[in-house]
């Protein structure tokens, strides 16, 4: 019995090495995305992160933002962007990289808005490196949506002024 | 769990090399048990305080951020101007403990900050600084602003974290007006009175959960000290016993299992100790009256070798020697019945009329009977159904040949069956020698003879009474004896009667 135990334990610690020798990643980046289930007490706040493999396309800002559009493969987060949402061109000039988006992006308001462009200004600063995002989005001829063209930097998101405590109660409630 | 020890080389009474196996493994049980149910108790204790200060804040939090919200949804133009100048007066009034500057908290307990936001998450107004214009990513905010089917004019949110004496309460409501988000009020409190006075409830929990836990403990050794002790007397006990000495008793106070083992520790010790002595007594007498015949065979013997002798003495002698011999085959044979009939009680019985045995008996001995000028007499009217037939045999047949052995020449013997409510008597009265009264109570006692010389002459061996005492017993009978010297003896034998349905051949 003992060593029928030590064997599976000698087998499950090399299958848990080998899992994570074959989870290395080659060019690892964080894409940002909204949770399906608003997390509390965490220093992100609403908004999580997946990790990505680059696969030698690490400084390609323009291919690494077509791919985040596609959406996020972790199931707690969701993309905000709406389906289709298409990139139409990337700049850096100075500190600022300015994205602009279709028109399908420029659909959003108020609040879904605002975490689009945090979870995407939030992506590109991690990326590149840069001080600000501008995101630019023009509405089609027959929305009578507003135009996007909002400007953010790494202190325009507020996502969490607590320390990291445990929860206590029904945080729903 | 006592250990025991047995060196077979040396010695082989069982040494108790330790006792405390027991008492460990029942102060143990005892104590987890408890500090389970108490840490039972002081989970439960901590979580329903914790509840209850979590329902009070979230009342108070959520009460003050829909009094702002309502505040702010009044203005006609939300802005940081109109909205800094509605939080002012809300604090100017004492509703919410916060400053316009937010650097300073008024309440050094309870430090507050406000954010006041768009139906964006865009931030209008924050107490703690100039962070207008910031997206206010905040979960309490995201959840207050999100609509859907079933919060359509957003959420009442109250969130709360408790660390090391500092309780952080986070609440935020929507401003609706006109059945339209506008806006959210978010507000934070740090609370270490009440964090505080959590903390110190806990702590006051756990040191009495630890006090008593440590009484406990001491009570539980103290306990189990107690019960093993007790155990140990008894063990004790055993290993003088088991060394001989059947004197000695076991002392234990009190009324409960153990003193009721150490009572019967007591009578099994005494029913050991007397048969003990019916042991040895029983083989002190059985090796005399082996012993001489022996030695009566063994001086005949040498009699006959050393000294010359004519033939008819010898022949004489060697006739005695076959007495002797006779003797010792009866003595052996008796003492193997009563072997077999002692301390058993018999399971299955064979229900039988007790007048055919009776009299295949007395025909029997009645050729024996008339060489000793006895006249028997049988009185069988009153027959009943009793025992089984060759217990009933061998009573009637020791009886009747004792009643002929010791009676006088021309006497007589008279056999008579009576029956009683629930009993069946047999009643053997002889007109013989009769018995002292002073050696009435021996007379069923192993090896025992009133007149040894006539015993012997008659070929007794002492054994015949004790058997049928012996036989009586185990059919769960009852015998008595009357005797007057001179006169005769009669002995009164009774057995529970069967009324059922019997072969009465």
């Amino acid at each position: 019995m003992k060593k029928l135990f030590a064997a599976l334990l000698v087998f499950a610690t090399l299958a848990v090495f080998s899992a994570c020798r074959y989870s290395g990643m080659q060019d690892p980046v964080s894409f940002y995305y909204p949770r399906r289930e608003i997390a509390y007490g965490n220093a992100d706040g609403v908004i999580g992160t997946e990790t990505r493999e680059a696969a030698g396309h690490k400084d390609d800002l323009r291919y690494l933002l077509a791919v985040y559009l596609q959406g996020p493969l972790d199931e707690t987060l969701y993309s905000p962007f709406p389906a289709g949402c298409r990139l139409l061109s990337v700049s850096t000039a100075g500190d600022t990289i300015a994205i602009t988006l279709d028109s399908r992006f420029a659909s959003l308001h108020d609040l879904d808005l605002s975490i689009a462009c945090a979870s995407l200004a939030k992506t590109c600063l991690t990326l590149s490196g840069a001080q600000s995002v501008h995101i630019e989005s023009t509405p089609a001829e027959n929305d009578s949506a507003n135009a996007v063209n909002i400007i953010l930097s790494r202190n325009s998101v507020l996502l969490e002024e607590a320390v990291v405590t445990v929860p206590v109660g029904d945080p729903t409630e | 769990m006592a250990i025991i020890s047995v060196n077979e080389n040396e010695n082989t009474v069982p040494v108790y090399r330790r006792y405390w196996g027991t008492q460990a493994r029942y102060a143990m049980t005892y104590v987890l048990i408890t500090l389970c149910a108490l840490l039972l108790l002081n989970i439960y204790s901590t979580r329903v305080s914790q509840r209850l200060f979590h329902q009070a804040k979230k009342t108070a939090m959520i009460e003050k951020c829909l009094i702002a919200a309502s505040d702010i949804r009044e203005l006609e133009v939300i802005s940081t101007t109109t909205v800094t100048d509605a939080v002012a007066q809300l604090a100017s009034l004492k509703v919410i403990s916060t400053t316009t500057d937010g650097m300073a908290p008024l309440d050094s307990t309870k430090v507050s900050r406000l954010i006041v936001t768009d139906q964006a998450g865009v931030i209008i107004y924050d107490s703690y600084g100039p962070n207008a214009g910031r997206y206010a990513m905040l979960p309490e905010v995201v959840q207050a602003l999100s609509t859907d089917a079933h919060a359509r004019f957003g959420n009442e949110v109250f969130t709360w974290r408790y660390h090391d004496g500092t309780m952080q309460s986070h609440a935020a409501v929507p401003v609706v007006a006109y059945g339209t988000i506008v806006g959210c009020v978010y507000m934070m409190e740090t609370d270490t009175a009440l964090g505080g006075l959590i903390q110190s409830l806990q702590r006051t929990l756990l040191q009495i959960t630890l006090i008593l836990e440590v009484t406990l403990i001491l009570f539980s050794l103290a306990f189990s000290n107690t019960f093993s002790r007790r155990i140990r007397q008894i063990m004790a006990s055993m290993r003088i016993i088991q060394q001989g000495d059947y004197t000695h008793k076991v002392s234990l106070s009190g009324h409960d299992e153990l003193t009721f083992l150490g009572d019967e520790f007591n009578d099994l010790t005494e029913r050991l100790q007397t048969s003990e002595q019916k042991r040895r007594r029983f083989v002190s007498d059985a090796s005399h009256e082996l012993k001489t015949p022996l030695a009566s065979i063994k001086l005949l013997t040498d009699s006959i070798l050393q000294n010359d002798m004519d033939m008819d003495t010898v022949r004489e002698f060697v006739s005695d020697i076959g007495n002797e011999a006779d003797r010792l085959n009866r003595t052996t044979g008796k003492l193997l019945s009563l072997t077999r009939v002692d301390g058993q009680l018999t399971e299955e019985c064979e229900i039988i009329y007790m007048s055919p045995t009776i009299e295949r008996v007395v025909r029997m001995l009645s050729v024996i009977a008339a060489e000793n000028g006895i006249t028997i007499e049988t009185d069988l009217l009153e027959d009943s159904p009793v025992l089984f037939e060759d217990d009933l045999y061998q009573v009637a047949f020791n009886l009747v040949e004792n009643g002929i052995k010791y009676n006088t020449p021309g006497g007589k013997l008279t056999v008579t069956l009576r029956r009683n409510e629930d009993t069946a008597e047999l009643i053997v009265a002889d007109t013989g020698v009769g018995i002292p009264a002073d050696m009435l109570s021996h007379i069923f006692e192993r090896f025992y003879r009133v007149d040894k010389a006539r015993s012997r002459a008659t070929g007794g061996s002492g054994l015949g009474l004790a058997i049928v005492r012996a036989i009586i017993q185990r059919n769960r009978g009852e015998i008595s004896v009357t005797s007057e010297v001179g006169r005769g003896t009669t002995f009164t034998v009774s057995f529970p009667v069967f009324d059922t349905e019997v072969d009465a051949t």
